[in-house]
């Protein structure tokens, strides 16, 4: 299927159903990503429900549902399919987050994950209102006829003289923020990452695992449409506020993260942090460094494998509570099960970027993009943050490697052992994660 | 009446386009039909959705090869 899509043409694109739909290269790698992943979660949600007794169907019913809007929303070229589509996702996920009903941590997750998603979706279609009511201004030069269609809205924008463009009337800029600001909310960029830590935790790990990857990427992959496409025009203005937002994000996510012992608030946070290289990488991209966005994506499938990894490992531990998953509960975990365990240590290294594993790799190309761009502020803020989430990752890799248990051996969590067709999906994680680390030419 | 305004509009849809995503949505209503008659089968039903989305990424792959080939003719076509 790759090759498929490697084998189309560099600009192929096709815009169909009255231009609301735009298949790209890039739409293509992402419907691609979006589906992968749902296969994985889809694996890691059977796992987690055998292991706690009691699979229950209706979860994938909806996740299918989420993941095929997931698909339509990084194809979107039209704000109202947009909007559609997010909030078909959006109302698949308030349900998912709370779905083990009986669980008031995971109630509450809901209840948290609906309030925020409503605040973020009324962010979004009011920025939508303020760019269509100024875009259909026919007092205003280019006004156009259909101002949610992204290239129509991109012609507006550039259209003006050099007294007064319309890329700096004041109803469009405000337009603009928000709309970045409701997609900022699902990408977990600051300052809309507040709800990250509360709802990963008491999300059934399958749902913490599909928010870490999917809503993260496809929230990347609308930034990337949306600022390549629509607001093209808005670049220079929007990359400051996106260098503090890269900067807030790094710091914000790796210096909350060191506090925790909970593995999903963990995992969670560093995901914010995660969300900050990205946008470090997307900066340098602004800046004329064309040969980082493959890197963008390559970053995204080694975020998404090593989790993937991590997630699969946390759904064998047999904690009474999915959300009460300490980092001490790991200790000794590779005594306990030595594939578990080394799959554990193995996707926690790539996550943090040790070589040569495919997060190192990751990395380091950003970091070099980051150089040749000149972003020396944004860039010594990512290398702290990386030296900071080392003390993390490594807090846990320590525990699962070194660590005795402190009480008893009844008291610790027992692991359930991982059957076979799992051991083949963690092999195929953690070979993944190896080969694109020692060979990423192959990406 | 005249239609013809939508049917200019109409002329652009491409369902195969969306294939894989049709097949999410109409699998994830006959999942739900055959958790009806089969309530008891839940694994299977869950490694039943497993496979279709791997069959959701086949049909993906099945239709831009004819579109790639379509569109530049490419060796493999």
């Amino acid at each position: 299927m790759v090759y498929i899509i490697a084998g189309r043409p560099a600009g192929f694109q096709s815009l169909i159903f009255a231009e609301t739909v735009r298949q790209t290269l890039l739409s293509d790698f992402a419907r691609v990503f979006l589906l992968t992943a749902s296969i994985l979660v889809s694996h890691l949600a059977l796992v987690f429900f055998r292991v706690r007794g009691g699979v229950k169907v209706e979860f994938v019913h909806i996740q299918l549902v989420v993941t095929a809007a997931f698909m339509i929303l990084v194809q979107s070229h039209n704000f109202i399919l947009l909007f559609v589509a997010l909030e078909t996702v959006a109302i698949g996920f308030y349900i998912l987050v709370a779905f083990t009903r009986k669980n008031v941590a995971s109630l509450e997750a809901g209840i948290k994950y609906l309030v925020m998603g409503a605040f973020s979706s009324a962010l979004l279609l009011f920025g939508i209102v303020l760019l269509f009511g100024a875009a259909s201004n026919p007092m205003l030069v280019g006004a156009t006829g259909n101002p949610l269609d992204f290239s129509q809205l991109n012609a507006f924008l550039t259209a003006g003289d050099e007294l007064f463009s319309n890329a700096q009337n004041p109803l469009v800029l405000t337009g603009v923020v928000l709309v970045l600001a409701g997609i900022a909310f699902k990408m977990g960029a600051f300052p809309f990452q507040f709800w990250i830590p509360d709802v990963y935790q008491g999300a059934p790990s399958p749902v913490t695992a599909f928010l870490a990857v999917s809503s993260k990427a496809s929230g990347f992959f609308l930034f990337y449409i949306l600022l390549t496409g629509p607001f093209m025009a808005l670049q220079a203005f929007l990359y400051p506020i996106l260098a503090v937002v890269a900067i807030a994000t790094l710091l914000f996510g790796n210096t909350a993260a060191l506090a925790q012992s909970n593995v999903k608030r963990v995992m969670g946070l560093s995901g914010v942090a995660h969300a900050g290289i990205l946008l470090v990488g997307f900066l340098a991209a602004l800046r004329g460094v064309d040969w980082v966005l493959p890197v963008l994506f390559f970053y995204m499938i080694v975020y998404a494998v090593a989790s993937f990894t991590v997630f699969q490992v946390m759904g064998h531990m047999q904690s009474e509570s999915d959300e009460q998953l300490e980092i001490e509960d790991f200790n000794n975990l590779l005594e306990r099960n030595t594939f578990l365990g080394s799959s554990l240590v193995i996707g926690l290294g790539s996550l943090a970027g040790i070589p040569p594993l495919a997060g190192f790799v990751a990395k380091v190309l950003i970091f070099i993009a980051a150089v040749q761009a000149e972003l020396y502020v944004i860039l010594a803020v990512a290398l702290l943050g990386v030296v900071l989430s080392i003390y993390y990752y490594f807090g846990w890799m320590r525990a699962a490697v070194f660590k005795r248990p402190i009480f008893d051996q009844e008291t610790e969590i027992s692991i359930h052992a991982p059957s076979l067709g799992t051991k083949l999906f963690l092999a195929v994680l953690l070979a993944a994660t190896l080969v694109l680390g020692l060979y990423p030419a192959l990406w | 009446m005249d239609l013809s305004h939508l049917q200019v509009i109409t002329d652009t849809n491409q369902w195969g386009a969306l294939l894989p995503e049709i097949l999410l949505g109409v699998g994830a209503v006959l999942l739900l039909v055959l958790e009806l008659f089969m309530p008891k089968r839940k694994v299977c039903i869950f490694r039943l959705a497993i496979a279709l989305q791997f069959f959701g990424s086949w049909a993906f792959g099945v239709y831009y090869r004819r579109a790639a080939c379509r569109i530049s003719e490419l060796d493999f076509c």
